[in-house]
């Protein structure tokens, strides 16, 4: 089955009562994984919101956004992370959670994005007047920019319990060397950087540095932001899919990323709310171990 | 893994990071906020093809100080693109728009100082910006029908980039040829609007490539007949 069979099972049989893959594991719980700093655990799959969040103010686009955090949560999926540099992301999540229920499973993570201090914390004040947050599960310095200074001032929070974890990202493969060495001598609880089948770079260097220091790691850019399911989605998928519960292309790419040891959650990104359910339905069911990965990746690689 | 290589190269992945940072929503975002843009500001994309009939008018007709008043209309076109559309509505969108906006009043101002100066004082007739002035105003907004958009889905001369870049080139091709530092910056605002018109894409938004190649003829031109003379 790809992509667009399953896309139209699902939604002709309605978004919110027959996804397939969402009500057959109704039962089976999305895996977690759990944050060494604390030990507490998490869904392994979260929601990014770089450019599908970014609707602006159209009511019908957001309302469409609202589908998708609904299937999300539904789904058992729970961390959202945005920044503020997404332009409307995170206006559109305040709209969205403001209209749903409380979630318990809402994991709120956000980044500051500028330089300064008192820039920051304005910065960073605005995000949890956005998100009705009072306080944000995890801050995270968005592509190292001032780390310094921000990695003070989310000391001073994490004491004050303004936020629970602090973090730091990359992505696209951007300044892998700084990143490390910060990752080795700095105390963040979360790295999050880009890793996916066809950029492994992280394999190298950063997810073995998480995995020494204790840190959790997400994952952005599973997908190669779509590029990877549009040059896979004529391919055929390896004969032995299903013993990994794997159905689709995106399940595949997924269910990959997640079985790195040292990775604790990913973070694909979609504003289709059926693309929502499948990317979900990767986080259930046993994940492939070192020789099923080394196999899905020949496999790909030869294709 | 061939569509991986092609996917997932150094190249398309400087591409790809380029593109993304540079264009953060997809073109149903754009056209859907183009719409809410439009509805809010309306009636002002009339009064705006109002004065660019103006320009072509004063292309045509040799009216007193019909080369000042060009310059008046190109500044407040400049002017209020830049303060309604990037800053006061897409830069939420996109950080970006802060940067182009402030091109755009740069460009205000600059014409402005080179109305003071006198420099649009001898205007003189040429086909080339009556044709450009027009398929600025009229055939780029309604070209959008071609496209299976809504006209309210499109953008306009005083209230879009495209449309004034369009409309800003024949306009300086007849009321101030020489002013070779009026069109740096139209230049470099063609450059940032071929960006979304190539990646999202946006059919008419290539006629800002059209602009460009004018812009880059027309400084070769005047630089040449400046040698010469």
């Amino acid at each position: 089955m790809d992509r667009r069979q399953f896309v139209s099972l699902t939604a002709a049989a309605g978004l919110t009562t027959a996804f397939p893959g969402l009500s057959l594991a109704a039962g089976n719980t999305i895996l977690s994984r759990a944050i060494p700093s604390s030990g507490e655990h998490i869904p392994v799959l979260g929601m990014g919101t770089w450019i599908t969040f970014n609707v602006g103010r159209s009511k019908r686009l957001r309302n469409r956004s609202l589908k998708v955090l609904e299937t999300f949560f539904a789904g058992g999926g729970g961390m959202i992370d945005s920044s503020p540099m997404y332009g409307t992301s995170e206006e559109v999540i305040g709209y969205c959670l403001a209209k749903l229920p409380p979630q318990k499973r809402l994991f709120s993570a956000t980044k500051v994005w500028t330089a300064t201090e008192a820039l920051g914390i304005q910065q960073m004040e605005n995000s949890e007047a956005l998100w009705n947050e009072k306080q944000f599960d995890l801050m995270q310095i968005h592509n190292l920019v001032d780390w310094q200074t921000h990695m003070k001032t989310l000391e001073e929070w994490k004491a004050a319990k303004r936020i629970r974890y602090s973090g730091i990202t990359t992505s696209h493969g951007r300044r892998h060397g700084e990143f490390e060495q910060i990752m080795r001598e700095q105390k963040f609880d979360f790295a999050q950087f880009t890793y996916n089948i066809a950029d492994r770079e992280a394999e190298d260097r950063l997810l073995p540095a998480a995995a020494d220091r204790g840190m959790a790691v997400i994952i952005n850019r599973p997908f190669q932001r779509g590029a990877l399911i549009q040059s896979l989605k004529d391919k055929p998928l390896p004969h032995w899919a299903g013993d990994i519960g794997v159905q689709t292309w995106p399940q595949f790419l997924l269910k990959f990323v997640l079985s790195h040891p040292a990775v604790t959650c990913a973070i694909p990104a979609t504003s289709n709310p059926a693309h929502m359910a499948e990317n979900l339905t990767a986080g259930r069911g046993e994940m492939p171990d070192a020789r099923m990965r080394q196999r899905m990746l020949t496999y790909v690689q030869d294709l | 893994m061939p569509g991986c290589v092609s996917a997932c190269s150094p190249t398309s992945r400087i591409y790809e990071r380029a593109r993304s940072d540079v264009i953060p929503f997809s073109a149903e975002v754009f056209f859907a906020s183009l719409e809410d843009y439009n509805a809010t500001i309306w009636p002002r994309q009339i009064l705006f093809l109002t004065l660019g009939l103006a320009c072509i008018w004063f292309t045509l007709n040799p009216t007193p100080r019909r080369g000042q008043m060009t310059g008046l209309i190109l500044a407040a076109a400049w002017f209020h693109t830049g303060v309604t559309y990037h800053f006061g509505y897409f830069a939420e969108l996109n950080f970006w728009d802060y940067l182009i906006g402030g091109v755009y009043l740069m460009q205000a101002v600059l014409l402005l100082i080179w109305l003071w100066r006198g420099k649009f004082s001898a205007p003189r007739y040429s086909p080339l910006s009556a044709a450009l002035i027009s398929s600025g105003l009229l055939l780029m907004p309604l070209i959008v029908f071609v496209f299976g958009r809504s006209i309210t889905e499109t953008g306009w001369f005083g209230t879009a980039p495209v449309p004034t870049l369009v409309v800003t080139a024949g306009a300086l091709v007849y009321a101030a040829p020489r002013s070779l530092v009026l069109w740096l910056l139209p230049a470099l605002a063609s450059v940032a609007a071929l960006v979304p018109a190539v990646s999202l894409p946006l059919y008419e938004d290539v006629f800002a490539g059209l602009v460009l190649a004018v812009f880059l003829w027309l400084l070769t031109s005047a630089n040449k007949n400046r040698d010469d003379a």
